[in-house]
């Protein structure tokens, strides 16, 4: 029978080295559209608009995936990485350092930048993926999360081997034929390896933050094959009706995901529920709009919303989301056996902090759905970014404070 | 799936609605009804870690030769939701919204990541090394029709 363990979930320095780097690339986000706001809400080609989506992309949501990978696959799948802790180190140096330069590449169009992306984001997620493929692939575990897992990892190869072929076209290293998979890029990197994540992530945490019913078996079950198959449908045909399918599986997911939640057994409704609620409801709205795009309805406005609905309203919602269980839970568990006298999990937050964070994030995404039609908002959508950016950070800062003077108390020299 | 982890996962089923319900009950601050369903509560979580810990565990410690391995994380885990069933229990007795929030959402995070890990690894582990054993096989039905009667 297989050595199995399940104390080797890493040390909460694993995890949280990426959840707090994270933040970071939204305050940059959000100095970016200070500066640059009526750019990036004038195409989505424009360099502005590019290291924007990169900004959120490849380094808030990536940094977050990937801590929240290295904490969930022992945990949730049986799946041991090798040696976490030496195993973060560089990918997460490499992945930031990576993200800052694909978006100095982007903005500033400098050729060095490119290959310095593709290095650091190849070289750092080639050893990620390669570790995590190896501990996934040899997992006793069995059951729909496993699946998702294993296909997200692969779709995110994809993507960053699509990226990286485009970055270094840009960048003159490579002919300029290989920009034609953007599309391919985008469909892999969003659906394939972010939407899957989540929907393999959903199947776990729904169920348990809100005590809902499961998923049906037919859906998690077929779901991110699914998925799989309409990004090859949408990549193959070359044709506008062909990425509808894919378009239609993920609203699908979120309506599935908000069906689930309708019939929840708690009573309580806290901030992650409105996050993950607001996130579905903006994605079934990022499906209907990308409907349009794709026939060309709509203008340059239409896809920049569609833009702003999936990583805002989607992505970054169910994140900060997540972070708000996850941050204290981790840190929590750490501790419990280690201090006597440990504060409750819920008072390592501020409620007021998180309560202004919502506020501040519908009044932020509002602003950013609005700033396509009328781009000069992008400057007060910068603003809108810092404040909600300086919130999750604070909160999150907090949590770790807490931790840390807990484990002083608890620990007398 | 065999009747172990069928039996033993319905019964977190079980217990989730039990929570569900006595954090309900603290919500709408019904204490009186807060007060009997947390005991319940408390009484079908202490119940089944003590099938647990008294007979499936053992076995399978015995069958498989682990016994530093995953059966003795899941009893630390019992360990640490013991203190906090004992503190959502104080708080429900003192009718204090606060506290009966802060041990609930500690608990139900711990108890829930705790169920997925048997669910999706223990168990069926359990599954392969115990389906014949008759000792395991007759708490598990005892478990079973306790909830049937319940």
């Amino acid at each position: 029978m297989h050595a199995l363990s399940f104390e080797q979930a890493p040390p909460p320095s694993v995890p949280l080295r990426f959840f707090l780097t994270a933040p970071l690339f939204l305050v940059l986000a959000g100095v970016l559209l200070v500066v640059d706001g009526a750019a990036v809400f004038a195409s989505r080609w424009t360099p502005s608009a590019l290291a924007l989506t990169h900004l959120l992309t490849a380094g808030f949501m990536l940094q977050v995936m990937l801590g929240a990978l290295f904490q969930l696959m022992p945990v949730a799948a049986g799946a041991n990485l090798w040696r976490p802790r030496l195993l973060a180190w560089p990918v997460h140096l490499l992945c930031a350092v990576g993200a800052l330069a694909l978006v100095a590449g982007f903005h500033h169009g400098v050729a060095g930048a490119y290959l310095a992306a593709a290095l650091c984001l190849g070289l750092g997620l080639g050893g990620f993926v390669a570790c995590a493929l190896h501990a996934l692939l040899r997992s006793p575990a069995r059951g729909p999360s496993v699946v998702a897992l294993r296909l997200s990892v692969g779709g995110l190869v994809l993507a960053v081997a699509a990226g990286a072929s485009m970055a270094l076209a840009r960048g003159g290293f490579v002919d300029l034929a290989w920009l034609r998979l953007s599309s391919v890029h985008v469909g892999i990197g969003l659906a394939g390896w972010g939407g899957v994540l989540v929907a393999g992530t959903a199947y776990l945490v729904v169920p348990m933050f809100q005590l809902t019913p499961a998923y049906p078996d037919w859906f998690s079950r077929w779901y991110a094959w699914a998925v799989l198959a309409a990004v090859i449908v949408g990549a193959a045909v070359p044709d506008a009706w062909a990425w509808l399918p894919l378009l239609a599986l993920i609203a699908g997911f979120a309506l599935m995901t908000l069906d689930r939640q309708r019939r929840r057994r708690r009573a309580k409704v806290d901030v992650t529920l409105r996050l993950w609620r607001l996130a579905m409801l903006s994605i079934i709205g990022a499906c209907a709009a990308a409907a349009l795009a794709l026939f060309g309805i709509g203008g340059n406005a239409l896809p920049l919303m569609v833009g702003v609905l999936v990583l805002m309203g989607g992505f970054v919602s169910v994140i900060v989301g997540m972070l708000y269980k996850i941050v204290p839970f981790v840190l929590w568990l750490y501790l419990q056996p280690r201090v006597t006298k440990l504060p409750p999990m819920t008072r390592m937050l501020s409620e007021p902090l998180i309560a202004w964070h919502w506020r501040a994030h519908l009044a932020l995404l509002a602003c950013l759905l609005a700033a396509p039609l009328w781009p000069p908002l992008g400057h007060v959508g910068g603003g809108g970014m810092l404040l909600a950016a300086g919130l999750l950070g604070a909160s999150l800062l907090r949590v770790v404070q807490q931790a840390r003077a807990a484990l002083r108390r608890g620990q007398p020299l | 799936m065999s009747v172990l982890s069928q039996t033993m996962s319905h019964d977190h089923g079980r217990c989730d609605a039990l929570f569900a319900d006595a954090e309900a009950a603290a919500e709408q601050a019904q204490w009186a009804r807060c007060q009997a369903l947390t005991q319940d509560f408390r009484g079908a979580v202490l119940r089944h870690f003590a099938i647990e810990e008294e007979v499936i565990f053992p076995a399978f410690e015995a069958r498989s030769g682990m016994r530093g391995g995953p059966t003795q994380v899941m009893r630390s885990e019992h360990a640490q939701m013991r203190t906090l069933l004992d503190a959502l229990d104080a708080a429900s007795q003192a009718n204090d919204n606060a506290a009966f929030a802060d041990a609930a959402e500690t608990l139900l995070l711990l108890m829930q990541q705790h169920n997925m890990k048997e669910e999706n690894i223990l168990y069926p582990m359990c599954d392969q090394a115990l389906g014949d054993d008759p000792d395991v096989a007759a708490s598990v039905d005892a478990l079973a029709e306790g909830a049937a009667n319940a």
